[in-house]
């Protein structure tokens, strides 16, 4: 069992593995690169400057891992770097040519000029096996007490300290690290934090442009909080600074109030705001969906199966035949229409925002009342076979009530397809989310990749494929884990003789 | 399949009553008959046309007639009226006419005009023919391969290992998450678009049926056959695939109307088809600001795709349980 359940994770870490790895190529290879510019303002703007155009652009596709870019002022260093002895300038001189062509050839670059100034720059094409070794290379980001090297701050002192401290409390406090606090406590769920272990997906462009895809995806989103803190300096101020994610900046950056404020080189911090994240959204949305789904399907199924051929399960049964074969847009704007006409609830989710229950009502629902009608089906014929069991004619000989016979007996055996078919109702749901969020305009995964596509925002494209493959895969796993101990009879290490 | 077994008990039960009811038998019952060897020769059962059994089932049902005679009226209205219309997405000519624009559907137009001084009623069948031949040839791909690869995934072990780590793989991704990227990464498109909701989704029609034909393989008949020398192939093609008519039916129903729905939503969030193609995912895109303003723009594209949907699904579904021989009793 235990060696099975082994190889099972190990099996959906290579699905998860492949499947990222499919669309990166896919996508970084048939989608033209110039398309990401075609929503960018900054294009416009730059036309007539041939030089910044060439350099941002450059700048754009070396940040998306297609090229490595070297300008002059990196090339002249990189020169510098290699040959400790000579002095490279811009100027156009014949020696400097040399060197830049020398370094060039030797590390695989092109060299070109620019337009205007004919200054140097150099570009590698980087193959798409090194693009993706890039990004799984970065993926999963460790910090350590040797993680920021500062050539401006050689004396920085490199430790892990539990300690008790001025702002945050207890805290496992880290320097030479990229976090402050690595592991810290507050009262906001799951009430201990960690910032030792990130998710690195690329950076996002052209839209979040410069922010990282986990910020993007995960970062809570709308407008900024103020919270009262205690500064190490005595200070006690309200500020929308999240203390909780200092970050070493480096001294060259150097913001001097916060300095003062933190009295150390960790000042640069992330916002707080009020919005749950993408990634939030989505999982309150489908969880409530979810359960919604299952809540109001079973007791249809049970009442069916009950009433089989009498008009319930007749009435039920065109009711299922409709919704299952109605699209699904059309469906979520029928129900849309209904819950905004009769029951005054928003009909779009950013007119009372994320802090107003009423807006989440519609689309959690609708996006739990597609789900109900696959489920109707599979468990009404389940419930059906079951009625003409041995166990339970033998339950009627004893002369036990139908009722007693669906409570204690039926609905025992029938809780192994609810949970087998949960899994389905999580890729189901994902699908769901993708219509919902973008017809409500709810801020959430769903609604991010038909925009992220739009946009050609390639690196959230792969971030979200990522995250719902994850989301995928191992609810898969965990449903036949979670079948084995609902089901004893059934033994997950002998499933693979089908035969 | 339970109502054909309820079928099976009441026939029974009627013919132990007739049974029952005979009264005593005498000699004056019998008469002598000569030995006729002419009607001794003749084979005497019932003729039993397959096709002729499952017309009969389908069209037994009334709400199947009226559906199909639905689906015959969008399907024709859809593939001939733009040819007379000449419906164009670019055309223009209207754009001043203020006469023209936002009519309310009257006799002159049935379904009203647009911003653009466009006809409604054109539109939507000009949107509703691209839909319904996504549909249509996207199941009649999904479905060939499907049956083909299938039909070989359930005889051949080898393949089976591959086939079953693709599919594990495959099937736990959302395949709107699939179309999306594909379609996305191929550009838009026509034939881009069907490309991209092809590509895997026939594995799911294939795994069903491998399921079966592993279910028909090692029945009795089939080793019989198999004992007498007829090679696999054949035993796939002609003992087991004809079984499998209604469960091919049944998928292709359902991915018939999963293509349109997913087509609908791909235009609808702009992927998919190249901007000058009429859709009606497309139509329900555009005209949805106009939700309140004027509803009969954007409900009437919707419920021609809900009726279409709709009318397509249950024909379908009594299609497969009619070719299901089963029921034919």
């Amino acid at each position: 069992m235990k060696k099975y359940i082994f190889f099972r994770i190990l099996r959906s870490i290579v699905s998860i593995f492949l499947v990222t790895t499919l669309t990166y190529i896919i996508i970084y290879t048939m989608v033209p690169r110039r398309d990401v510019f075609k929503q960018d303002p900054n294009i416009q703007k730059m036309a007539s400057n041939p030089d910044n155009l060439l350099d941002y652009e450059q700048t754009a596709y070396d940040k998306m891992n297609y090229i490595d870019y070297v300008d002059t002022k990196g090339l002249i260093s990189k020169v510098e770097n290699a040959h400790p002895d000579v002095t490279a300038t811009a100027k156009h001189t014949a020696t400097n040519a040399k060197l830049f062509q020398d370094w060039a050839k030797q590390n695989g670059y092109a060299l070109h000029r620019y337009q205007v100034s004919k200054n140097y720059y150099a570009v590698r094409e980087l193959p798409i096996w090194e693009r993706v070794s890039r990004f799984y290379g970065s993926l999963i980001q460790i910090d350590s007490p040797w993680k920021i090297h500062d050539s401006k701050n050689p004396n920085l002192a490199r430790y892990l300290k539990i300690e008790n401290d001025k702002t945050v409390g207890w805290a496992l406090v880290g320097s030479g690290t990229k976090y402050r606090y690595q592991i810290y406590f507050n009262g906001s769920f799951p009430y201990i934090h960690q910032n030792i272990l990130k998710f690195d997906l690329g950076t996002s462009y052209p839209t979040f442009a410069g922010n990282s895809v986990t910020q993007v995806i995960g970062g809570r989103q709308g407008q900024t909080v103020s919270t009262k803190y205690k500064f190490p300096n005595g200070q006690v101020m309200n500020t929308a600074d999240n203390v909780y994610t200092r970050q070493y900046q480096s001294r060259a950056h150097r913001d001097e109030m916060a300095y003062d404020r933190y009295k150390d080189d960790y000042t640069n911090t992330d916002q707080v705001n009020q919005d749950p994240s993408m990634i939030g959204t989505s999982f309150r949305a489908g969880i409530v969906a979810l359960i919604v789904s299952y809540v109001i399907a079973i007791p249809i199924a049970l009442g069916m199966a009950r009433m089989k051929g009498k008009w319930f399960d007749r009435f039920f049964t065109a009711v299922v035949t409709i919704f299952i074969s109605i699209p699904g847009l059309a469906f979520i704007y029928a129900f849309r229409y209904l819950g905004s006409q009769f029951f005054g609830l928003p009909d779009s989710f950013p007119t009372k925002g994320a802090s107003a229950i009423s807006s989440w009502v519609l689309p959690t629902i609708i996006l739990g009342m597609m789900g109900i009608w696959g489920i109707v089906i599979w468990f009404r014929r389940y419930m059906i076979d079951q009625q003409q069991s041995d166990y339970v004619k033998f339950a009627k000989a004893k002369g036990l009530t139908d009722r007693e016979i669906y409570r204690r007996h039926i609905f025992k055996n029938a809780s192994i397809p609810i949970v087998q078919g949960i899994p389905g109702s999580i890729i189901g749901l994902i699908g769901g989310a993708m219509m919902t969020e973008t017809i409500f305009a709810m801020p959430g995964m769903g609604k991010m990749l038909p925009n992220a596509i739009t946009d050609h925002n390639n690196t959230v494209v792969i971030g979200l494929v990522f995250i719902f493959a994850i989301i995928s895969i191992m609810s898969t796993l965990l449903g036949d884990i979670l079948m084995s101990i609902v089901d004893p009879r059934i033994k997950l290490s002998t499933s693979g003789s089908e035969e | 399949m339970a109502d054909a077994i309820d079928n099976e008990r009441s026939i029974q039960a009627l013919t132990e009553d007739k049974l029952g009811n005979s009264d005593l038998i005498t000699d004056d019952d019998f008469v002598q008959v000569p030995l006729d060897t002419l009607a001794s020769e003749k084979i005497d059962t019932p003729k039993y046309s397959y096709w002729g059994s499952v017309a009969k089932a389908f069209f037994s049902n009334k709400v199947t007639v009226l559906m199909l005679v639905l689906v015959v009226f969008i399907l024709g209205m859809s593939f001939i009226q733009p040819l007379f219309s000449g419906y164009s997405l670019k055309d223009v000519s209207k754009i001043n006419d203020l006469g023209a624009r936002y009519n309310w559907p009257s006799s002159k137009y049935w379904f009203g005009t647009d911003q653009n001084g466009q006809s409604l009623f054109d539109a939507i069948w000009a949107g509703a023919r691209t839909s319904i031949s996504i549909g249509v040839i996207g199941t009649l791909i999904t479905t060939t391969i499907g049956v083909i690869v299938g039909g070989i995934w359930g005889v051949s072990k080898r393949l089976d290992k591959v086939m079953l780590e693709v599919y594990n793989v495959i099937s736990n991704v959302p395949s709107l998450l699939i179309i999306i990227v594909l379609s996305y990464t191929l550009g838009s498109g026509f034939w881009n678009l069907i490309f991209a909701m092809t590509c895997t989704s026939w594995l799911g029609t294939a795994y069903s049926i491998r399921v079966y034909v592993m279910m028909y393989r090692d029945r009795e008949y089939n080793i019989a056959s198999k004992t007498l020398g007829t090679p696999t192939f054949r035993v796939v093609t002609r003992n087991i695939l004809p079984y499998l008519t209604s469960v091919i039916v049944t998928s292709a129903s359902l991915s018939l109307s999963g293509f349109i729905d997913y087509e609908v939503f791909l235009s609808y969030v702009g992927v998919g088809l190249s901007q000058n193609v009429p859709s009606l995912g497309r139509l329900i895109s555009t005209y949805s600001p106009y939700m309140t303003s004027y509803p009969y723009l954007f409900w009437l594209p919707v419920l021609t795709l809900a009726l279409l949907t709709i009318s397509l699904y249950v024909v379908g579904q009594n299609l497969a349980d009619a070719s299901d021989p089963r029921t034919h009793m």
